[in-house]
C-alpha cells in the first residue's frame, strides 16, 4: 500500500481512511441528506484524494484538503441532481426523505428536525454551518474548504444561521411547506 | 444601529469576529432589543443542536468498495510521482470570485516543493489566479476576402486534422463532398455504377476517402488498389469516421458514416463487410432532403459522430421525433442498441466528445432560443449530467476536447464568433465550479492537441492581428510559451506527436516562409522561405518528416538531420499531400494528389514519382486496418 508523507505524519491510505472516514462521511451525509449517496460520495472523495495525494506537496494540510474535496464532490452531486431535475424524464434517485408531513413533531425528534432544516438550506450555507458547528473549523479553514474569501465566510455563516433558523422554526411549528 | 443591521452582524457577534467598535454597538442594541436578543439565543441554541447531532459513520461496504476500486486501478508507485505546489489544486479562475491570498498558508506552510520537480507528466491545474494569463484584447482586424477565405480554409483543414489520429492528409476543397453529393436540388441521388465484387478486402493497412457519395478503400501495395466500401444504395455525407486504433494497431477497423439519402447512421467493417444500419431515423418522419441537411440542425447531425475510445460505442446526434431539436444518442455495436443521452426537450445537442477513458461524454446543449449553450459532462456509469459551463451569444462553442489525464477528467474548449476564437478555457470535473481561463484574445486558430506538452495537453494559438505575440503554446496548466513574435502567421499546426509546431509566415500572396519550432528546446528554424499554402505542409505519421511545396517542387524535410530533399516532379498540379503509414523497415512514402484526384507515389529523387491506379482521391483521407 502506498504511503504518503505530510508535514503531520507519514500516512498509509488505510490510516487516512480510518482517521477521516467518519467526519467526512458525516459531513457529506449532512450535505446531501441521503445515506446511499453519502456512501458513494465518501468513496469518491477518498478515491480522488488517494489519486492526487502522492502528487501533493509534503506540507499539505490533509484535513482541510479532504474537506475541500468532499465539499466539491458533494456540490457536484447536488448540481447533477438539479440538472437531472431539469431533465424531466429522469427519476431522482435517492431523494431525501419527504419532510413535508402534516405533523412533523410527531414524526421527528429534534435530531430529525435539525436534519430536515439542514436539507432545506442552500447547499453552500449548509456546508459553512456544518463545518463551523460540527467540524469546529475556523473561518480561515471554512474559506479554504468552500473556496471563498475569508471575508465571505462571515456572510455565509450569517445567511446560514438565518436560513437554518427560518426552516427549523417552520418545521417546529408544523409549517413544513416553506 | 437598526435591528436590520444588527441581525446581519449577530452571527459574527456570536463568533466574536466583529471589530471592537461594531461589537460594542451590537451589545448596546441587544440590551434594549428583545427581538434581536431572541435571534441571538436561537443561534446559540441551534449551534448547540448542530454540534450535538449524532455522527453517522459509513458501513464496511464503503471501505471494501473503495479499496477494491484502488486495487483494480492501482496508483502509480509514489517514488515516480512528482510533487506539485499545493496551490495548483486550489480552485479556478473566476472573474467574480475574490482571490484567495491565504491559500498557500492553509495548504502548505512552505510553497517550495520538498521533493523533486515534475519531470515529465504534470498534473492538471485546479487553478490559481497567478496562473491565469490574459492576452491583450484588440479589435479584430478587417481582413480581405482572400484572407478570410484562407482562414476559413485553414480552419476547415484543421478541423479535419485535429483529433483524428489516423488522418493522413487532406485536400482543401471549396465545395464539400456533401455538397457534391447533394447537388443543388433537394433530391439526393444515390451513387450508381460501382461494383463491390472485390469485397471483402484483404488484411492490411488501407486508406479511405469519400468520392461521389461513396467511401472508397485504397492501397498502394495490396490488391485491389481501389474498391468501394459502402453499398450502392446509400449516399455517404457529412463527417465519416474511422474507429480509434486498438492498442498496438496502426489504425481502426470500423467506419461510421451517415447515409444522407435515407437519413441513417451506418457502421461498416474496414474490409467492406457487415454494413449495419443504426436503428434510429436521424430526421424522424421527415424526408432527408439536401436543403434539410444544410440547416443548422442538419449540420449538427452530420457533424455529430463520435467513436468511443474502445470503438465499442458510437455517439451520434439525431432528431427521430422530427422536433427540429436534435438529441444525443449512444449506439452500442455489440448489442445493436441505441440509448438516448439527452432528449430534445432540453435543447439542441451537438459536438459529442468521449473522454479518454470512455466513461464520460462531453457535449454542447443549446437552448431553444439559441442564446446560450451549456457544456455538459455526461457520466455513462451513473448516467448523471453536469453542466460545466455556459457560453452566451454572440460567442459560440468552436471546439470541445478532453484532457488526456483520466485521473482528473477535465474538459477544455474554445469559444468565439465570426471565425475568431476569443477564449480558451478548462474545467476539471468534480474539482472546479467555474471554468478557468487559459487564454483570451482574438485568435485566428486555436488548435488543441492532447499529446502536447509531454502529455499534459495544450493549445496552439495564432493571433489574428499579428500582434506582438503571433503564436503561442498554452498548456492545460495555464503556462504559455511564446513561439513567434510579430509575424503574420497564417497557419500553424502540431506535428502528430505534438513535439514540434510548424507555421507559415506569409510574405506575399500564396508564398510563405515555413518555420519549425522544436518544443523541447524552443529552437525555431526556417525550413524554407518560399512555401506555398496549397498544398499545405504535411507531417509524416511518425513526425520524422515534413513535406511541403514551393508551388513548383515538392520537398521533404527530415527533422533529425535538418536536411531537405526534393521529390520527383510531376507535370500535374499537386493539390494535396499525404503520407503512407511507415513500412516495417521504417521508410515513409509520400503520396501526391493532383487537382484531378490522381495519385502519385514519391519515394525520392532518384526515381520518378509513379502514377498509381487510384483516382478520385479528394477530401479527407483516413487510414484503416483490416485485421
Amino acid at each position: 500500500m502506498a504511503r504518503v508523507e505530510t508535514k503531520e505524519h507519514t500516512w498509509s491510505f488505510d490510516q487516512i481512511y480510518d482517521e477521516y472516514k467518519t467526519p467526512i462521511y458525516n459531513y457529506v451525509y449532512h450535505l446531501v441528506g441521503d445515506r446511499e449517496q453519502a456512501d458513494d460520495l465518501t468513496q469518491d472523495t477518498f478515491l480522488k484524494a488517494f489519486r492526487a495525494l502522492p502528487k501533493m506537496d509534503a506540507n499539505l494540510k490533509l484535513s482541510a484538503w479532504l474537506y475541500r474535496i468532499a465539499t466539491n464532490t458533494a456540490y457536484d452531486a447536488l448540481r447533477r441532481r438539479k440538472l437531472i431535475a431539469w431533465m424531466p424524464w429522469q427519476d431522482l434517485d435517492h431523494e431525501p426523505a419527504d419532510v413535508e408531513s402534516a405533523d412533523p413533531q410527531e414524526i421527528y425528534g429534534t435530531t430529525e428536525l435539525v436534519r430536515a432544516a439542514l436539507r432545506r438550506m442552500p447547499a453552500q450555507y449548509r456546508a459553512a454551518l456544518l463545518l463551523y458547528t460540527q467540524e469546529g473549523f475556523s473561518y480561515s479553514e471554512i474559506a479554504q474548504a468552500l473556496n471563498i474569501a475569508e471575508s465571505g465566510v462571515k456572510m455565509y455563516l450569517s445567511r446560514a444561521r438565518q436560513s437554518f433558523r427560518e426552516h427549523y422554526r417552520a418545521l417546529e411549528q408544523g409549517g413544513g411547506n416553506t | 444601529m437598526s435591528c436590520e443591521r444588527v441581525e446581519e452582524l449577530l452571527s459574527a457577534y456570536l463568533d466574536e469576529m466583529l471589530a471592537p467598535g461594531e461589537r460594542r454597538s451590537v451589545a448596546t442594541h441587544l440590551r434594549k432589543c428583545q427581538h434581536c436578543q431572541t435571534i441571538l439565543d436561537d443561534y446559540r441554541r441551534f449551534d448547540a443542536l448542530l454540534a450535538q447531532l449524532p455522527p453517522v459513520s459509513p458501513g464496511p461496504a464503503v471501505r471494501q468498495k473503495l479499496f477494491s476500486s484502488l486495487a483494480q486501478n492501482p496508483l502509480p508507485v509514489t517514488d515516480e510521482l512528482q510533487p506539485i505546489p499545493a496551490d495548483r489544486y486550489i480552485d479556478s479562475y473566476s472573474p467574480t470570485r475574490p482571490s484567495l491570498p491565504s491559500l498557500p498558508d492553509v495548504f502548505s506552510s512552505n510553497t517550495t516543493p520538498t521533493r523533486r520537480q515534475p519531470a515529465l507528466r504534470r498534473p492538471l491545474p485546479i487553478g490559481s489566479n497567478d496562473l491565469t494569463r490574459k492576452v491583450p484584447v484588440v479589435a479584430p482586424r478587417k481582413s480581405s476576402v482572400g484572407q478570410r477565405a484562407l482562414l476559413g480554409v485553414i480552419a476547415a483543414a484543421l478541423l479535419l486534422a485535429v483529433g483524428i489520429g489516423s488522418i493522413m492528409g487532406w485536400q482543401l476543397m471549396s465545395a464539400t463532398q456533401q455538397q457534391r453529393a447533394t447537388g443543388s436540388g433537394n433530391a439526393i441521388t444515390p451513387p450508381a455504377g460501382y461494383s463491390s465484387t472485390t469485397l471483402p478486402l484483404p488484411a492490411g493497412n488501407r486508406f479511405v476517402f469519400l468520392h461521389a457519395g461513396a467511401l472508397w478503400s485504397a492501397s498502394t501495395d495490396t490488391s485491389p488498389a481501389q474498391a468501394r466500401l459502402t453499398p450502392p444504395n446509400v449516399t455517404v455525407g457529412g463527417r465519416w469516421l474511422v474507429s480509434p486504433a486498438a492498442p498496438g494497431q496502426a489504425a481502426g477497423d470500423m467506419l461510421a458514416y451517415i447515409d444522407i439519402q435515407h437519413g441513417y447512421v451506418h457502421v461498416i467493417r474496414s474490409d467492406g463487410q457487415n454494413d449495419t444500419v443504426v436503428p434510429l431515423p436521424l430526421l424522424g418522419s421527415r424526408a432527408p432532403t439536401a436543403a434539410l441537411w444544410q440547416t443548422a440542425e442538419g449540420q449538427a447531425i452530420l457533424n455529430g459522430l463520435s467513436w468511443s475510445p474502445s470503438g465499442a460505442q458510437l455517439a451520434f446526434v439525431a432528431d427521430p421525433q422530427s422536433s427540429g431539436k436534435p438529441a444525443l444518442y449512444i449506439y452500442t455495436l455489440s448489442s445493436n442498441s441505441v440509448q438516448v443521452v439527452a432528449p430534445s426537450q432540453n435543447g439542441v445537442a451537438a459536438m459529442p466528445v468521449w473522454s479518454p477513458d470512455g466513461i464520460r461524454l462531453a457535449f454542447a446543449l443549446t437552448e431553444a432560443t439559441g442564446t446560450a449553450t451549456q457544456i455538459i459532462d455526461y457520466n455513462t456509469r451513473d448516467k448523471s449530467f453536469l453542466a460545466v459551463a455556459t457560453i452566451n451569444a454572440p460567442d459560440t462553442l468552436f471546439s470541445l476536447n478532453w484532457s488526456p489525464d483520466v485521473a482528473l477528467p477535465a474538459i477544455t474548449w474554445s469559444t468565439g464568433s465570426d471565425g475568431i476564437v476569443h477564449r480558451v478555457e478548462i474545467v476539471v470535473i468534480d474539482m472546479m465550479h467555474t471554468p478557468r481561463l487559459l487564454a483570451q484574445g482574438n485568435f485566428s486558430q486555436a488548435i488543441y492537441a492532447s499529446e502536447a506538452n509531454n502529455g499534459v495537453g495544450g493549445w496552439l494559438l495564432v493571433d489574428a492581428q499579428s500582434g506582438p505575440i503571433s503564436l503561442e503554446d498554452v498548456n492545460l496548466v495555464g503556462e504559455s510559451s511564446i513561439l513567434a513574435r510579430g509575424h503574420a502567421v497564417t497557419l500553424a499546426q502540431w506535428s502528430p506527436d505534438a513535439d514540434f509546431v510548424d507555421y507559415l509566415v506569409t510574405t506575399n500572396a500564396n508564398i510563405s516562409a515555413l518555420h519549425l519550432v522544436n518544443l523541447a528546446n524552443g529552437e525555431n528554424r526556417v525550413v524554407a522561405d518560399t512555401v506555398a499554402s496549397t498544398p499545405l505542409p504535411v507531417w509524416s505519421t511518425d513526425s520524422h518528416r515534413l513535406a511541403y511545396s514551393t508551388g513548383q517542387q515538392i520537398y521533404i524535410y527530415t527533422v533529425a538531420s535538418a536536411s531537405t530533399s526534393p521529390v520527383s516532379s510531376i507535370t500535374a498540379t499537386v493539390s494535396a499531400l499525404f503520407w503512407l503509414l511507415p513500412s516495417p523497415s521504417g521508410t515513409s512514402t509520400l503520396l501526391l494528389v493532383t487537382s484531378q484526384g490522381m495519385l502519385y507515389a514519391a519515394s525520392g529523387t532518384s526515381q520518378p514519382a509513379s502514377k498509381l491506379s487510384i483516382d478520385n482521391v479528394q477530401g479527407s483521407v483516413q487510414w484503416t486496418q483490416i485485421p
